[in-house]
C-alpha cells in the first residue's frame, strides 16, 4: 500500500533470463554518461543532463517487458540499443520543463518513433564509443604503471614526438615506442570486450 | 663490429610476444634496446598492436571534452577562438567541401580554400580559410549540415547574415558575403586572431578597472550600432565578445540569436536559446524584448568581469533562470574590493530588474563609460562624470573579508543592517562535527583554521579511513578541497552547505588506480549523524525479536531478507484483540545495488506469516497461492513474482487478508491459515480482453492491489489499487500511452457476508489508499483523479453505506498522495502527500489533517523526504507518523506538534524502519527494521521504558 513514488525503485528491472541482466548493467554503466554527454552538448546544464540520462534510463528499463514478450529474434543488446536511441533522441528534442517523474511520462520518451536524425545518430555511436574507449582505457591503467600509460596518454592522444616524450620521462625511445604499442593493443582488447561481452 | 646477437636481431614472433605480454624479464629488456635503433621494429610493432583505425579512434575519442565532467565553474559553450573537436559535426561539414589542389588544405568552399577549424557552435561550424584572390584569411561560417534542409533554420540563418551585415562598426564583426542559396548556406567574415572575452576571464579571473571599462565601453558602442538599425543581439555573453590580439578592440560576435525588435518569435527548440547566465530577467521569462535586454546583459558580463564569476549561479538552468528573476547578485565589493563604488554603481543599474530602471540605451552607456575611462586614465586631469559622482554610496566600515572572521561576534547583530545573504555569500558556515552520506560513510570534520577543515571518512576502497581537506573559496562561496586513500587514490571535492545537509561534488584524480565502477564525477550528500530532534523520553524495546523470514534459524537470529528501498516490501498488521501480529515480507530476496538496480537472489518466494506477539512463535504461514495459481503464474513469463501489496487483520475474529501486486484478495483463519475466502470481481475480470487465457482460474479482486481496509464492524472490506487493463497492458508489452483517466475498476467495496463486489466506486485514476471511518459511515480513498478540466490529487470522502461522494480534498502534491487514515474521533482525516522538488532535487511529504466533510484543513506539516502517517492511536490524540524510515514521531492530533519521536538511531538495529502497527491498546508499537541483508521486527513498549530483557 506504501506505494511512494517513482524513486530509484522504478529502475527495478523484470529481467528474466540472468544473461540478459548482465546486459543491462552493463547497458546502464555506458549510456548513462553518454546521454549524460550528449545532454550536456545539446547545452544543458549539468542537473538537468543527469536528470535526462536518468529519465531515458528509466524509459528504456520499463520497455524490457516488451523485448522480453516478442522481440526474441532480436539481440537483446541490439533491441536495447535501437529503443535508447529513440528515447535518447526524443529526449533530447523535448524542451525542458518541471515535470514529476511519472510512468506515462516516461513512456512518452519511448512512443514516438523520431524522424531519422542523423546528426543525432552520429552524435550517440559517438558518444557510444568514446564511452567504450573511456571505460577501457580504466581497466587498461588500472593494471599499468603511472609512467606507461603517460606514454600512450602523451604520444597518441596528445600527439607530441616519441622523442620528447622520451626526453621528458626519461625513459629510453625504445621503451617509449613499446609502450604505446603495449597499450594500445590492451586497450583494443579491452574495447572489443566491452563491446561484445553479452549476448 | 658488433656481431648481431640473436636477441637483437628483428623477429616477428618476439613483437607479437611482447605485445601479449609474454616475454620474460630478460627477453623485454633485450627488446626495448633492440627497439631503441630499429626503425622497422618500431613500424612493425606499431601495426602488430593494432589496426591504423584503431590508434586513429583511440585518439578521437579519448581526447577529454567540455562535457566529461563539471568542475565548480561551468564551461561556457563558446567556442569562438577554441578548437574542440565535436567530429560529427564538423565531420559532416568537412566532407561537403569541395575538392582542392593544395595537399595542406581541408577542401574549398566557394572561393576560399579551408585551412581549418575554429570552432562549432549550435547553428554552425567556423572554418578557417584562404581567400586566394586577395591573400587574406577569413572566416567562415558554415550551417550545420543537419539544419540546412530545415527551412525554418536556414531562414534564420539568413537573418543572422542580414542583421549582422547591417551594422558596420568597429565593434562588431564585418560580414565580408553571405552566401544562401547552396548545399550548406554560408558566412564570411574577417578572421580575428585572438580569444574570447570568457577564456580570459578563465585564465586571469577579475580584470582591472581600465579594462572593464575599455572592454565595456566598447560593446556598449557595437550594441549602440546595432540597436540603431533595430536590432537587439539577445545573447550578450563573455563567450561572444572577441579580444583582438595585440590591438585593444573588442568585437561584439555571433549575432546567431539576433532578432529585429520588431520579430516577435520566441525560440521554442528544445535547447535553451543563448547563454541562460547572461539572460535578462525578460528573456528569463520568454517576454518580449527591447534594446535594454542587451544592456542586462551588458552589466552582467561587466560583472563577471569586475568580480571573476558570473552574477548568477545554480545547479540548473531552472535555478539559474529563477535567480536571474527574482534574485539580487553579491554585491561586487565584497568579492572583489578593488572595484570602485562607482563602476558598481554603473553595473547594478544596468543590472535593473526592471528595464524601465536602467540606462535608456546603449550609446548613453558608451559615453558614460568612456568617460569613466578617460578619468581612470588620468584621474587628476579629467573629473568622473557628474551623473555618476552624485551616487557614490557611502559605507560605515570598510570590511575587509579577512576580518570578517574575527568579529562573527559582531556579524550577529550585524545582518539586521547589511542583510543576511552578504553574510552568507563570504562568510565561510561551520562544517565540524559527524556527517554520514552515501560512498563516504561517516565522516567527521574538525576546524583546522577559520575556513580550512579536515577530517576522516570510513567507505573506502581499502576500508581504512580515508583523509579530507577543505578550504573555503571566498570567490566561489563553497569548500574546495581533496581526498586521499593511502598513496593510490585521491581527488578533489566541492562542497557547500545547504540548510542541514552538505552537498557537492567529488572526482577521482586520474593519477589515482581507478576501481572501474567509480564514477568519474558524483554527487555528495552529506546528512549530519544523530539528527537534532527534540530530546523527549524514548520509549524503551521490548527486546522481543520476532524473526520474519521463510525459515527460522535454530540460533533463533534474525532470517536474511533482501535489502529493502524504504516503503517498499515489508507490510505489519496487529490483530485487534493484540495478540497476534501478520507480517509479509514482500521482496525477500531482491537486493538493491549501489547503481540503482535490483536483483532477484535465489529463488524467491513470498511470505506472509503470523506470529504470536507475547511470545515471538510463529503460529502459520500463509499459503498465499493455491497449487493451481502456482502452476499458471510459473507458466506467465511476464510475472517473475508476487508481492504482498497490502495486509489487514479483520476487526473481530481470527482473520487476516492480503493483497498482492497481481490483484488478488484473499482472507484466511488467523490461525489455521485455512483459506476462508478468494474475493473475484469476474464480471470484470473476463471482460478484458488482454488478461491472457490461462489466467482464467485466477480469482481476482482488481489488476494490482496497492490498499485495502476493513469497516469496523467487519462486515465491508475496501480495496483499491489498478484495473485490470491497466495490470494486463504490460503482458503483451505494447507500452500504450494512456493517460489514466477517472473511472471504475480502481475502488471496490465488498460485503464479507457473502463475498460479493457491493460497489465499484468510480473516483479515482489511481488510488492508494483506502480507510473506513470509525463509525463505518464513510470510507475515504487516496490518489488521483483525471478528467476532462478536472485533474489532481488528494482524498475523496464516501459514504460507505450509498457509495455517494460526500467530498474531495485536493492537495498541491505534485506527486500523488498515498495514504489516508481516520482518527477515531470520526471527524478528521489523515493524508501524506509528496512533493517532488526538481530543482533541489528532493521529495517532501506534506501530512495534512483535514476535516472530513468540508475539507477544511486542521493542520499540516511539512516532513523531508517521505513520510508514512499510518494511524492514530487508539484515544485519537496523537497521529503516529513514519518519518524517512529514521524515526516514528507522536503528532499532537490537534496542533500538529510532535510531542514525542524514537529514533531508529537509538534502537539496537539502528534502522531504516519501513513498516509499523500498533496494538489495539497503543500500548506496543511493532517496528519492522531492514538493514543491508536483514530485517526483524522488533517490539517497543510505549509505556513502561523497562530493561532490555535479554
Amino acid at each position: 500500500m506504501t506505494e511512494f513514488p517513482e524513486t530509484r525503485d522504478s529502475l527495478l528491472v523484470q529481467v528474466r533470463s540472468p544473461a540478459n541482466r548482465e546486459a543491462w548493467d552493463q547497458f546502464v554503466l555506458i549510456y548513462r554518461p553518454v546521454v549524460y554527454r550528449l545532454a550536456r552538448r545539446r547545452g544543458l546544464q549539468d542537473a538537468d543532463a543527469q536528470d535526462l540520462a536518468q529519465q531515458v534510463l528509466m524509459a528504456v528499463a520499463s520497455a524490457i517487458g516488451s523485448y522480453e514478450k516478442s522481440d526474441a529474434s532480436v539481440r537483446f543488446r541490439h533491441w536495447l540499443r535501437r529503443v535508447a536511441r529513440n528515447a535518447i533522441v526524443n529526449a533530447l528534442s523535448r524542451q525542458p520543463r518541471d515535470r514529476a517523474t511519472g510512468g506515462s511520462t516516461v513512456q512518452e520518451l519511448l512512443l514516438e518513433e523520431p524522424s531519422d536524425d542523423h546528426e543525432s545518430d552520429a552524435q550517440i555511436e559517438w558518444e557510444y564509443r568514446r564511452e567504450l574507449y573511456l571505460r577501457a582505457a580504466r581497466i587498461v591503467r588500472g593494471d599499468i604503471e603511472a609512467d606507461t600509460w603517460r606514454a600512450f596518454e602523451l604520444t597518441v592522444i596528445e600527439g607530441h614526438s616519441i622523442d620528447d616524450v622520451a626526453v621528458l620521462l626519461k625513459r629510453p625511445v625504445g621503451t617509449i615506442y613499446a609502450a604505446r604499442s603495449r597499450i594500445m593493443r590492451r586497450l583494443r582488447e579491452a574495447v572489443r570486450g566491452l563491446e561484445q561481452s553479452k549476448p | 663490429m658488433k656481431l648481431n646477437l640473436p636477441t637483437s636481431a628483428c623477429d616477428r614472433d618476439r613483437l607479437e610476444s611482447f605485445l601479449s605480454g609474454q616475454l620474460s624479464v630478460v627477453q623485454e629488456r633485450d627488446f626495448l634496446a633492440h627497439l631503441d635503433t630499429c626503425e622497422h621494429c618500431r613500424r612493425a610493432l606499431q601495426q602488430l598492436a593494432a589496426e591504423p583505425e584503431a590508434w586513429i579512434e583511440a585518439e578521437q575519442l579519448l581526447k577529454s571534452s567540455p562535457f566529461d565532467s563539471h568542475g565548480a565553474e561551468d564551461d561556457s559553450d563558446g567556442t569562438t577562438g577554441s578548437s574542440t573537436r565535436q567530429p560529427p559535426q564538423i565531420q559532416a561539414v568537412l566532407d561537403t567541401l569541395g575538392p582542392t589542389d593544395d595537399p595542406q588544405m581541408l577542401g574549398r568552399v566557394g572561393g576560399y580554400e579551408v585551412a581549418g577549424v575554429v570552432g562549432a557552435g549550435g547553428m554552425g561550424v567556423v572554418l578557417r580559410a584562404i581567400d586566394r584572390s586577395l591573400d587574406r584569411t577569413v572566416a567562415i561560417k558554415v550551417m550545420a549540415p543537419h539544419l540546412a534542409t530545415r527551412g525554418a533554420a536556414r531562414k534564420r540563418f539568413a537573418r543572422e547574415a542580414k542583421a549582422a551585415a547591417a551594422v558596420l562598426h568597429p565593434n562588431v564583426i564585418a560580414i565580408h558575403s553571405v552566401s544562401n542559396d547552396e548545399a550548406l548556406p554560408y558566412l564570411v567574415m574577417p578572421y580575428v586572431r585572438g580569444t574570447s572575452l570568457q577564456k580570459r576571464l578563465a585564465g586571469e579571473g577579475p580584470l582591472s578597472v581600465q579594462e572593464i571599462l575599455r572592454i565595456g565601453s566598447q560593446i556598449a558602442a557595437g550594441l549602440a550600432a546595432a540597436h540603431a538599425q533595430g536590432l537587439v543581439h539577445r545573447d550578450i555573453s563573455p563567450a561572444n565578445i572577441l579580444l583582438e590580439d595585440g590591438v585593444e578592440r573588442v568585437t561584439i560576435t555571433d549575432f546567431g540569436l539576433a532578432r529585429a525588435v520588431d520579430d516577435a518569435a520566441i525560440t521554442t527548440s528544445g535547447v535553451l536559446a543563448g547563454t541562460p547566465q547572461y539572460m535578462s530577467p525578460e528573456q528569463a521569462r520568454g517576454e518580449a524584448v527591447d534594446g535594454r535586454s542587451d544592456l542586462f546583459s551588458l552589466g552582467s558580463v561587466l560583472y563577471a568581469i569586475a568580480a571573476g564569476r558570473p552574477p548568477f549561479r545554480a545547479e540548473t538552468t531552472h535555478g539559474v533562470l529563477r535567480r536571474i528573476t527574482d534574485d539580487e547578485p553579491a554585491p561586487i565589493r565584497e568579492i572583489n574590493p578593488d572595484i570602485p563604488a562607482w563602476l558598481c554603481t554603473i553595473i547594478v543599474r544596468l543590472m535593473s530588474k526592471r528595464p524601465d530602471s536602467r540606462y535608456q540605451s546603449a550609446a548613453e552607456v558608451a559615453e558614460l563609460l568612456e568617460q569613466c575611462l578617460a578619468h581612470v586614465q588620468q584621474p587628476a586631469a579629467v573629473p568622473l562624470p557628474a551623473a555618476v559622482v552624485a551616487t557614490k554610496s557611502r559605507r560605515p566600515w570598510n570590511l575587509s573579508l579577512q576580518r570578517i572572521g574575527a568579529i562573527a561576534m559582531f556579524a550577529v547583530f550585524a545582518i539586521g543592517v547589511l542583510g543576511l545573504a552578504l553574510w552568507q555569500a563570504s562568510e565561510p558556515p561551520d562544517i565540524a562535527g559527524k556527517w554520514t552520506g552515501p560512498e563516504w560513510g561517516d565522516v567527521t570534520l574538525h576546524q583546522k583554521a577559520p575556513g580550512e577543515y579536515e577530517g576522516t571518512y570510513t567507505d573506502t576502497f581499502k576500508k581504512m579511513p580515508g583523509s579530507i581537506q577543505l578550504k573555503w573559496s571566498r570567490l566561489e562561496g563553497r569548500y574546495k578541497g581533496t581526498w586521499r586513500e593511502g598513496e593510490q587514490r585521491s581527488g578533489k571535492l566541492v562542497v557547500r552547505l545547504v540548510e542541514d545537509q552538505i552537498r557537492g561534488a567529488w572526482t577521482t584524480d586520474k593519477e589515482s588506480l581507478i576501481d572501474p565502477g567509480t564514477p568519474e564525477l558524483a554527487d555528495l550528500l552529506w546528512k549530519r549523524s544523530g539528527a537534532k530532534g527534540p530530546e523527549l523520553p524514548a520509549a524503551q524495546p521490548l527486546g522481543i525479536k520476532i524473526d520474519a523470514g521463510p525459515q527460522k534459524s535454530a540460533t533463533g537470529k534474525p532470517m536474511r531478507f533482501g535489502h529493502f528501498t524504504t516503503g517498499h516490501g515489508i507490510k505489519i498488521a496487529c490483530s485487534a484483540d493484540g495478540k497476534l501480529i501478520a507480517i509479509a515480507n514482500g521482496n525477500p530476496t531482491r537486493i538493491l545495488q549501489t547503481n540503482g538496480t535490483s536483483r532477484v537472489k535465489g529463488d524467491w518466494k513470498p511470505t506472509a506469516e503470523v506470529f504470536e506477539i507475547e511470545t515471538g512463535k510463529l503460529v502459520v504461514a500463509l499459503k498465499l497461492t493455491t497449487d493451481e495459481e502456482q502452476a499458471v503464474l510459473a507458466a506467465t513469463e511476464r510475472i517473475s513474482h508476487i508481492e504482498v501489496a497490502a495486509l489487514a487483520f479483520a476487526p473481530a475474529g481470527d482473520a487476516v487478508t492480503v493483497g498482492t501486486n497481481i490483484g488478488q484478495v484473499k482472507l484466511f483463519h488467523a490461525r489455521t491459515g485455512e483459506l476462508l475466502r478468494t474475493l473475484d470481481d469476474e464480471q470484470a475480470r473476463l471482460a478484458d480482453k488482454d488478461t491472457p487465457d490461462n489466467w482464467k482460474p485466477l480469482k481476482r479482486a482488481l489488476g494490482s492491489v496497492s490498499g485495502l481496509a476493513f469497516s469496523p464492524d467487519g462486515s465491508l472490506l475496501a480495496t483499491c489499487g489498478t484495473t485490470f487493463r491497466e495490470f494486463s497492458n504490460t503482458f503483451d508489452g505494447i507500452e500504450r500511452l494512456t493517460r489514466e483517466v477517472t473511472g471504475p475498476g480502481r475502488l471496490k467495496v465488498w460485503d464479507l457476508k457473502t463475498g460479493a463486489l457491493k460497489d465499484d466506486l468510480a473516483g479515482h485514476s489511481h488510488a492508494t489508499g483506502v480507510a473506513f471511518s470509525a463509525d463505518g459511515n464513510l470510507l475515504a480513498s487516496a490518489g488521483r483523479w483525471s478528467s476532462e478540466g478536472d485533474n489532481g490529487t488528494g482524498v475523496i470522502i464516501w459514504n460507505s453505506q450509498t457509495g455517494a461522494k460526500i467530498s474531495m480534498i485536493a492537495t498541491e502534491a505534485n506527486a500523488g498522495t498515498h495514504t489516508v487514515a481516520f482518527s477515531p474521533t470520526n471527524k478528521l482525516v489523515v493524508f501524506g502527500s509528496q512533493r517532488y522538488d526538481k530543482e533541489n532535487d528532493t521529495y517532501t511529504t506534506a501530512v495534512s489533517v483535514t476535516y472530513a466533510f468540508s475539507g477544511i484543513t486542521e493542520w499540516q506539516r511539512q516532513f523531508p523526504g517521505w513520510a508514512y502517517p499510518k494511524a492514530f492511536s487508539p484515544d485519537g490524540k496523537s497521529l503516529l507518523v513514519l518519518s524517512s524510515g529514521q524515526s516514528i514521531q507522536f503528532v499532537d492530533t490537534q496542533t500538529g506538534t510532535t510531542k514525542r519521536e524514537i529514533k531508529a538511531a537509538n534502537s539496537p538495529e539502528g534502522g531504516p524502519w519501513v513498516d509499523f502497527a500498533l496494538t489495539a491498546e497503543g500500548r506496543r508499537l511493532a517496528i519492522a527494521a531492514v538493514s543491508e541483508e536483514e530485517g526483524s521486527i522488533v517490539l517497543w513498549d510505549l509505556e513502561n521504558p523497562s530493561s532490555v530483557p535479554k
